[in-house]
């Protein structure tokens, strides 16, 4: 292959004509000069006038008869406190450093430039979690700098046989992208296939985390997230020592991470560092929390339209007197009232925080109250969907929260159709589904399908005192978490 | 192979709309909420009451607004048999009836003494009536009955089904299912259903009834009905109170064990029941009683086992001589033990000759409360 060769004169030609915003410093010496191309915005200025311009123009005052000839790499090797920096010959290359903030430096009698990294991105520094809230876990989260995050993860492992490999995707953004993983314990089949999937992506540019999820996902047609979201670099840790493979993109403060099963967005980063008995507890109290979310309406619609007998006969009358005034079948006032809710959890989002609570108030208290007294919604339907947006939230991975969002109203919709017969055929199919799809080749459901008794009882009862082994659903190469 | 597929979705959807649909839905509040049902018979006339629930709006904005009154309305239905008193029944009701909410079946000595059967049939076969509801006899008129009082003012189903349940709690009672009344009919064995009477217009336990061959001979009041208890119920309860010296003192009895060995030899069946309680003494009402010794704690066993074995043999006597009904249940207990036997047998016949021996036995103690060694 054969490279072009830079020629200053043709560089600053291209580049101006390109209309990039960028900065130009000049230094003239007796037969040509050096220029310093570089975008404000992007560049520690400070680093740059202390270590480059500096140096550069004692170097020019001492030198500035007998530079002719000098080469970059002499300036770069002798001249330049600097530590990040490459020697490039291509002239294409050039466009393509500026833009991801690094500063070139021409020399009029050389076909090489140098390549300095003096990059600073304004960013926020480390703070608390908000989706990952810990009572007592580290609070340091990742944040939207790739090298911040790196430092985090290099900072809780210290182990040599952490991979880091990093790729550049997107061609117009040529966003960073890092993935992490342990050599010694990660499955190689994942780590080659989220290799094989990052590389192959072909777009103009991403984001964040959340647009790559989607092309390293196995089908995007699928409603169940089958990557993992990690805000905490303790979280990040444990998880690349279960054998998960991490991936990082810069610009985002939340970490993919792959194969990602059913019961482990049942997992919170608490669990870890609670007393086990209660991690039990929560564990179960998190599915319960599922169920409620999914079920609570569908079993008040099966309940007053089609199975009343199930009730006790006191509970029968108590119901029929609160959808005495009531005008809508149970499964109409059961959408319009989810539907409601579902308007104020994105309301809720969405509003500047200072009137958040006033609008929680309003919409809870006095909506609710109002449509109770209108008899327009039953109260204990208005109970029953209040509980279920709570039950939502207590699941740790909001990402779960999601699909059981949509996937309510379709079983609200089997259930007042076909009654519990219909909320049975909906479980079924989603069951199956669930059992059906993989994650990066794990079942998505393990362990409880297929069945592994050791994870499965691990999957309510964690302590890493009696769990010598990870997750053997993983396939991990080192099965071994701690020497029994 | 997408055909295929289209073709399987295709069936799968015919069949779940074919087995239920929403054609099948009903809302609880566009239904007739029965609490109790009476069936009374008057001279040729059978008639049907029903008691229904009145459905207030709990948000205050409906009709009925959850102002005072009473909760419960009654409709009457009569006809010549079941079936044209149902029907009359039904000619009145401004929504279909909901009969799963029915904790109460009521019928009255007129009704029960020749319909029971068919009654019991037909619930047998109505799959609406929960298996678990309860059968009253009674003795008064049903107006008499719906004019009952209570003080939460609420159906007077759910006041009945509670006193039976209470007096179950108690021990005073016991639980029978309709299942059991059906299988004794056509096993042509002999049962007692609960019987209710209303004092000063409140709803109280009265006796039972007692059936042979599915017809009313008898009745037996709540106060003679301790040996029956202690036969039939699971943990019978009963209190007595005994003379002493100069005043008397009061026993809590709980039966411990119970056990009825059948045996048959040479065409003779015979049965030796054996009962073991546990009594205590709670309460005195002289301080002369004290101090209680060991020598006069037996003797009050002595005087208990005594009470107790009399009672027992006389439930058992009653039931043998007196309404000649196997309502203690001794055909069961033969059948388990000899089957064959019992197949070829009528037992209905041989349970009045059979030989029933009893035994009772009372391990007595003094209530913590008491103080035996107090001077």
């Amino acid at each position: 292959m054969i490279r072009k060769k830079p020629k200053i004169e043709t560089i600053l030609d291209n580049i101006e004509a390109e209309g990039f915003a960028l900065s130009q410093r000049s230094m003239d010496y007796g037969g040509g000069s050096i220029e310093i191309l570089y975008i404000q915005q992007l560049t520690d200025r400070v680093s740059l006038m202390d270590f480059v311009i500096r140096p550069l123009s004692l170097y020019l005052g001492q030198h500035r008869n007998d530079m002719n000839g000098t080469k970059a790499k002499t300036i770069a090797q002798n001249v330049l406190y600097v530590d990040d920096y490459q020697i490039q010959s291509d002239g294409e290359e050039v466009q393509a450093s500026i833009l991801d903030g690094k500063v070139i430096i021409l020399l009029t009698d050389d076909d090489e430039y140098i390549v300095v990294n003096l990059k600073k991105v304004e960013h926020r520094s480390i703070s608390e979690p908000t989706l990952e809230y810990t009572l007592r876990g580290p609070r340091d989260c990742f944040v939207e700098s790739l090298d911040t995050n790196l430092s985090l993860i290099r900072y809780r492992n210290k182990d040599a046989k952490l991979r880091i490999c990093q790729y550049k995707v997107g061609k117009r953004t040529k966003t960073s992208v890092a993935m992490f993983y342990i050599e010694d314990i990660a499955n190689d089949k994942v780590v080659s296939l989220i290799k094989q999937r990052i590389q192959a992506i072909d777009v103009d540019g991403i984001g964040d985390s959340g647009e790559l999820e989607v092309f390293l996902q196995n089908s995007n047609l699928n409603l169940f997230p089958q990557m993992g979201v990690v805000e905490r670099s303790d979280m990040a840790q444990h998880l690349l020592h279960e054998g998960k493979v991490l991936v990082l993109v810069d610009g985002s403060g939340l970490a993919l991470s792959a194969p990602k099963c059913f019961p482990e967005y049942f997992f919170s980063c608490d669990d870890r560092y609670d007393n086990m008995y209660f991690g039990l507890f929560m564990r179960i109290l998190r599915y319960a929390s599922f169920f409620i979310a999914l079920y609570a309406t569908c079993f008040y619609v099966g309940m007053s339209e089609f199975h009343i007998d199930a009730l006790p006969s006191r509970y029968v009358i108590s119901l029929a007197e609160m959808r005495a005034s009531v005008p809508f079948p149970p499964i109409i006032g059961g959408l319009m009232l989810e539907f409601v809710v579902e308007l104020l959890r994105e309301a809720l989002l969405r509003v500047p925080k200072q009137i958040g609570p006033a609008v929680g108030i309003v919409s809870a208290i006095v909506i609710g109250q109002a449509a109770i007294s209108a008899g327009i919604f039953s109260p204990l339907l208005l109970i029953l969907a209040s509980t279920s947006l709570l039950a939502s939230f207590v699941m740790p991975d909001f990402a779960l929260i999601n699909p059981i969002r949509i996937l309510k109203f379709i079983a609200i919709l089997c259930t007042g159709f076909l009654g519990f017969y219909g909320l049975v055929l909906f479980s079924c199919v989603l069951l199956i589904h669930l059992v059906s799809i993989e994650s990066f080749g794990v079942p998505y459901f393990a362990p409880f399908a297929p069945f592994n008794r050791y994870d499965f009882i691990r999957s309510f009862i964690f302590n890493i005192s009696i769990s010598p082994f990870r997750p053997k659903y993983l396939k991990n190469k080192d099965n071994t978490r701690r020497k029994t | 192979m997408f055909k295929n597929r289209c073709k399987l979705i295709v069936l799968l959807l015919l069949i779940i709309f074919l087995l239920t649909g929403c054609w099948d839905a009903a809302d609880v509040s566009s239904l007739d909420l029965s609490t109790m049902v009476i069936l009374d018979r008057k001279g040729d006339e059978l008639s049907f009451t029903l008691e229904i629930a009145k459905i207030s709006s709990v948000s205050g904005s409906g009709e009925g607004g959850g102002g005072g009154g009473k909760k419960q309305t009654y409709l009457t239905g009569t006809g010549k048999d079941l079936a044209e008193a149902r029907h009359a029944l039904d000619m009145q009701m401004d929504k279909p009836l909901f009969l799963g909410t029915v904790r109460a079946l009521i019928l009255t000595e007129r009704a029960a003494a020749n319909d029971l059967a068919e009654y019991l049939f037909r619930l047998r076969e109505n799959q609406e009536y929960r298996q678990k509801v309860n059968i009253s006899i009674i003795q008064d008129d049903p107006q008499a009955l719906t004019e009952a009082e209570n003080e939460t003012d609420q159906p007077l189903g759910f006041v009945i089904d509670d006193t039976i349940h209470t007096g179950q709690a108690n021990g005073h009672t016991c639980a029978v299912t309709t299942e059991k009344y059906v299988n004794d009919i056509l096993a042509k064995r002999g049962f007692i259903i609960q019987h209710i009477g209303l004092a000063d217009k409140q709803i109280k336990l009265d006796g039972y009834s007692v059936f042979r061959d599915a017809k009313l001979v008898g009745f037996i009041s709540m106060e003679s009905s301790s040996g029956l208890s202690y036969m039939l119920s699971d943990q019978p309860i009963w209190v007595y109170r005994l003379p002493g010296d100069g005043g008397f003192i009061t026993a809590e009895v709980k039966l411990g064990h119970r056990e009825i060995k059948p045996s048959y030899h040479d065409g003779q069946v015979s049965f030796r029941v054996q009962l073991t309680f546990k009594a205590t003494i709670q309460y005195k009402t002289e301080v002369s009683l004290f101090p209680l010794n060991e020598q006069n704690i037996q003797q009050y066993s002595d005087d208990l086992n005594q009470v107790l074995a009399q009672e027992v043999r006389a439930a058992i006597e009653q039931s043998q001589n007196e309404f000649q009904s196997d309502y203690l249940e001794f055909g069961e207990a033969f059948r388990l033990a000899y089957p064959d036997e019992f197949e070829r047998m009528d037992w209905s016949a041989e349970y009045l000759k059979a030989i029933i021996e009893t035994s009772t036995s009372v391990d007595i103690s003094v209530s913590d409360k008491i103080d035996i060694e107090a001077s």
